[in-house]
């Protein structure tokens, strides 16, 4: 059974799904109300599977889900290949409801990590995360199995079955890890600086070298979507 | 209450300047055992030291706030109370009184914000409910869940996810309403139940997009669409802008009426002491 929201998108799309259910706002917070409203309908041994908009299986996915559930009660992507990030990731989750009511699952951002760039940093994930260590229950983490990497963090496989478009809603904003790609350029970050004829160069090289790496990556998305779209499967071949 | 602990959770970021306000209202106000988590995301960490509690936390408010509570409920008795508290609200008067009352009545009193736009939702500048009640819940304090507003339709807010976890456990609440009658601004610097205080000069609340100026004329023709729309978002920024210059202007004053302590800064606000109960 799918549940889903369609927030800024033509209702007539609800066919695809189910339940639709109307809600708003933050990623964390939508995910949160999607398994209560769930919580209200299935049975404790039913399995809840969080996925993203832009992601989906690739293979045969029950198999491995039920050797996963075997080791732990939770499973969900670890998306390491983004400076390291440690916590379970809502692109795809599997728990049974009755592990998500006594966890009192929440998937809010909260509880920090030390980031890539020298600061500690969080993201949706990191207080269920924090939830698990205190439950002292352990988790199956997924991580990206490319083959070939188009992109370091976009167009990812994770455990061979699923797929995570990645790209799919945030253009406007850079992960960490494209980020960390841009050229180094001292005094682009730095406030007090950047008041300063060399700081404010800096800052406008970066702010031009990050209009230009969201274009790039726009496109590249762009076109990779319309192969998917198409039904075939040679996009799929260049991955794995 | 006798015997069971009351424990605060306040979100700071940013800017330190409520810390010290904050704490010195609660010590005068607060007439029962207490203890106090916080964090101080953005803020020197020297400013930690009037917590009783320091959680290393980032991100939007209500994740903190989640946060928050996973970290009392650690180690807290179901029968201590958890009160929310938003960085610029504090107790104007005891409210131990109001809470009682309210609790023996429901397992949740909180600030409700129907003057803005007749939002529905428990709203985190000032909750209390014990320990237990927001475990069993679970209490959730993100967005997502929605409602109408009778002005804009349908939204949601912080404390929509609350709302809909209370109506589906059938759990009653105790909403305390704004009492103060100041006109400066219809959402800002209120006082709620005659004893909490919320500044919250910046927000630009469903209320005052009541007032935002109307599309032009023309508005999605094709022509002139492109032109007219951004002349539209020019309007909608200047008139955001005006609002917050004026918003800051009164801030600024209250703030510092506040910061000298004394009572005529809540005179100012239109404070009515004896407003101090629970509305519904």
């Amino acid at each position: 059974m799918t549940w889903a929201s369609l927030e800024g998108i033509d209702p007539a799309e609800g066919v695809h799904f189910d339940r639709v259910i109307e809600q708003y706002g933050s990623h964390a917070g939508k995910l949160n109300h999607l398994a209560m409203e769930i919580g209200r309908e299935a049975a404790d041994d039913d399995l809840l599977m969080f996925l993203d908009g832009d992601a989906f299986p690739i293979a045969e996915v029950m198999p491995f889900i039920e050797r996963g559930l075997g080791q732990a009660p939770l499973i969900a992507v670890r998306r390491a290949e983004n400076v390291d990030q440690p916590q379970p990731h809502p692109c795809f989750c599997v728990t049974r409801v009755a592990t998500w009511r006594s966890l009192r699952g929440d998937w809010s951002p909260g509880p920090v990590w030390p980031g890539g760039q020298g600061w500690e940093v969080t993201d949706v994930g990191s207080l269920l995360m924090r939830k698990l260590e205190l439950a002292g229950l352990g988790w199956v983490q997924v991580l990206r199995s490319n083959k070939r990497d188009l992109d370091p963090l976009y167009y990812a496989v994770y455990g061979d079955v699923v797929y995570h478009h990645g790209a799919g809603f945030r253009a406007e904003n850079l992960s960490a890890t494209h980020r960390a790609m841009a050229p180094d350029l001292p005094g682009a970050d730095a406030s007090g600086l950047a008041r300063r004829p060399e700081g404010r160069l800096a800052r406008r090289r970066k702010e031009r070298w990050e209009r230009s790496m969201r274009r790039r990556l726009e496109e590249e998305s762009e076109s990779f979507y319309e192969r998917i779209a198409a039904g075939d499967s040679d996009w799929l071949s260049e991955l794995i | 209450m006798a015997g069971r602990m009351l424990h605060i959770a306040s979100a700071h970021s940013g800017s330190p300047r409520w810390l010290a306000i904050q704490h010195r209202q609660l010590a005068e106000h607060l007439p029962v055992p207490y203890v106090t988590w916080g964090s101080v995301a953005g803020i020197d960490s020297s400013h930690a030291a009037g917590f009783d509690h320091v959680i290393e936390q980032k991100g939007p408010e209500a994740g903190k706030l989640n946060h928050l509570a996973v970290e009392v409920c650690q180690v807290a008795a179901p029968d201590d109370l958890l009160m929310f508290l938003a960085p610029d609200a504090f107790p104007v008067a005891d409210p131990m009184p109001v809470i009682e009352e309210a609790l023996a009545r429901a397992p949740l009193v909180a600030v409700r914000r129907s003057e803005n736009d007749g939002d529905p939702q428990p709203h985190p500048c000032f909750c209390v409910t014990t320990v237990g009640t927001w475990q069993s819940l679970p209490g959730d304090w993100s967005d997502g869940y929605p409602w109408s507003a009778p002005g804009l339709g349908r939204v949601t807010d912080f404390g929509g996810n609350l709302l809909r976890r209370l109506e589906l456990s059938e759990t009653p609440w105790v909403s305390i309403e704004r009492s103060s009658s100041s006109k400066l601004d219809p959402l800002h610097f209120g006082v709620y139940g005659g004893i909490v205080y919320f500044h919250n000069a910046n927000e630009i609340g469903r209320v005052h997009r009541l007032d935002a100026p109307r599309p032009l004329p023309g508005a999605g023709t094709p022509l002139l669409g492109r032109a007219l729309a951004a002349a539209e978002a020019q309007r909608r920024l200047a008139w955001e802008r005006g609002l917050l210059r004026r918003s800051a202007r009164d801030s600024e004053e209250i703030f510092r009426g506040i910061s000298a302590g004394g009572t005529e800064w809540l005179e100012r606000i239109g404070h009515n002491p004896s407003a101090a109960r629970p509305a519904g």
